[in-house]
C-alpha cells in the first residue's frame, strides 16, 4: 500500500485521464494509516472503462455507486 | 403472510431501491397474519409501475395507502442545523451551520437549496419549514426566517468544490449551533465516523469511505452536468440503507466525538444492488468556509 501523497498523485493522474468518461463518477483516495489507494467510482458495473490494477505502485479500487442526484426534495 | 416473510420481502424490495415517494413497512392485519404496508405520497407513472411490481412480489398481500406529501417538520425554535428550509421556486433542503462573515451572522446551506442553482438573487425569501406553496393547513404556517444573502456560483465548466450559499436571519429568529471547529482534512481517512442532522432523515451516522474525490458529475437544472472536485464520500453504517435522502441537502456533517465540522451535504448516489450501497457526497468544510469568507460560529 502507498502513502497519502503517492495516492493523491496517482488519483489526480487517473482523474485527468478519465475526465470525460461519464461511466466514471468520481476518482479519489481511500485508505488509512495502513496505506492508501486510488478509488474509482463507477456508474454501472456492466459498462466500465479499462482500469489498471495499480498506478505507480498505488492500488486502484473500484466501487459501483450509480448515478448522482442532488438531495433536494 | 407471516411476520418474517413480510420483513424479508420489505428488505428485498428496499434493497433494489424504491422511489422516494414510496415507503414500505409492515401492517399487522389479524393475529399472525401480516401484509406489506405500502405508503405512497402521490401517484405518478413511475410509482404506479413500482406499485404493480410490489403487489406482484407480495402476491397481493399489500396494504396500500396514498398519504400525500409528508408534512414538513413543524416549526422549531430555536432553529438549529438540521431544520428544513426552502424558497418559492425550489424544493426543500436543510439548514447547515451558523457562520460569521465580516461580523454578520448567516446560516449556510447549498446553492441549489437557497439560490436554485445560480437562479436566485440576494433578498429572495427563505422559509421554514419550507416555502408557502408547500404548506398544509394542518400544520404551522411557514415562517420567513431570512433571505438569500449570496452564493458561490456553480461553474458549468467546473470543477466546483462547493455548492454553498448564505441565508440572513431575520430579527427575532433564534439560531443555535454548537459546532465551531473544523476537522483538519489531512486527518481524513477511511472509516472516520461522522454524523449529521437533516430534515429528511434526522440524525444519522456513517463513515468516510473516500475523499479528495474528483470527476464527480451531477445534473443541476438548468445548468446541465456540473463537475465537482475534492469531495468527501460517506456511506451509512451497516444495517442502514442510507446516510441521507432528498431533503438533506445542506446538512452539516461533523465528527460526533470531537464535534468538528467535516463538510456540507449536497448529493448522493445509489447503486440498487444491496442494502447500504448508497453514498452521500459532501463539500469539504474548509473549502466551504474559505470560498464564503466565513468562520463557523457557535451560539
Amino acid at each position: 500500500m502507498a502513502d497519502r501523497e503517492a495516492a493523491r498523485a496517482a488519483s489526480r493522474a487517473l482523474a485527468s485521464r478519465l475526465r470525460s468518461d461519464m461511466r466514471v463518477n468520481g476518482v479519489g483516495i481511500t485508505g488509512d494509516r495502513f496505506g492508501f489507494a486510488v478509488k474509482v467510482n463507477l456508474v454501472d458495473g456492466l459498462d466500465q472503462p479499462e482500469l489498471p490494477a495499480e498506478i505507480d505502485g498505488v492500488p486502484v479500487e473500484t466501487e459501483v455507486v450509480g448515478h448522482s442526484f442532488l438531495l433536494l426534495q | 403472510m407471516d411476520l418474517q416473510s413480510a420483513r424479508d420481502l420489505q428488505a428485498e424490495l428496499l434493497s433494489i431501491g424504491m422511489p422516494y415517494e414510496i415507503a414500505l413497512g409492515i401492517a399487522p392485519i389479524k393475529g399472525d397474519y401480516f401484509e406489506l404496508a405500502v405508503r405512497v405520497q402521490h401517484e405518478t407513472p413511475e410509482t404506479v409501475k413500482v406499485l404493480a411490481y410490489i403487489e406482484d412480489q407480495a402476491r397481493g398481500e399489500v396494504d396500500v395507502q396514498v398519504i400525500g406529501t409528508p408534512q414538513l417538520q413543524c416549526s422549531c425554535e430555536p432553529y438549529a442545523p438540521g431544520a428544513s428550509c426552502g424558497r418559492e421556486d425550489a424544493g426543500v433542503g436543510t439548514l447547515g451551520p451558523l457562520v460569521t462573515v465580516q461580523g454578520t451572522e448567516y446560516v449556510v446551506s447549498n446553492n441549489h437549496v437557497l439560490a436554485n442553482n445560480n437562479q436566485g438573487r440576494p433578498g429572495d425569501e427563505i422559509w421554514h419549514p419550507g416555502a408557502p406553496h408547500l404548506a398544509s393547513a394542518d400544520h404551522d404556517p411557514p415562517q420567513r426566517i431570512g433571505t438569500l444573502a449570496g452564493f458561490i456560483p456553480l461553474n458549468e465548466d467546473g470543477p466546483n468544490t462547493v455548492d454553498a450559499a448564505l441565508c440572513t436571519l431575520d430579527d427575532g429568529i433564534d439560531f443555535s449551533c454548537e459546532i465551531s471547529e473544523v476537522l483538519d482534512p489531512g486527518e481524513l481517512v477511511r472509516g472516520i465516523r461522522v454524523a449529521k442532522r437533516g430534515w429528511a432523515t434526522g440524525h444519522t451516522e456513517g463513515h468516510v469511505t473516500a475523499f479528495e474525490m474528483n470527476n464527480f458529475h451531477i445534473w443541476c437544472e438548468p445548468l446541465g452536468h456540473v463537475l465537482f472536485a475534492d469531495q468527501i464520500q460517506i456511506e451509512p453504517d451497516s444495517g442502514s440503507l442510507f446516510f441521507s435522502l432528498p431533503g438533506d441537502s445542506g446538512a452539516l456533517v461533523y465528527e460526533p466525538e470531537t464535534k468538528q465540522a467535516v463538510g456540507l451535504i449536497f448529493a448522493a448516489t445509489r447503486a440498487s444492488l444491496e442494502p447500504g450501497r448508497s453514498a452521500t457526497y459532501v463539500n469539504p468544510m474548509p473549502a466551504v468556509l474559505d470560498q464564503l469568507g466565513a468562520a463557523l460560529t457557535a451560539r
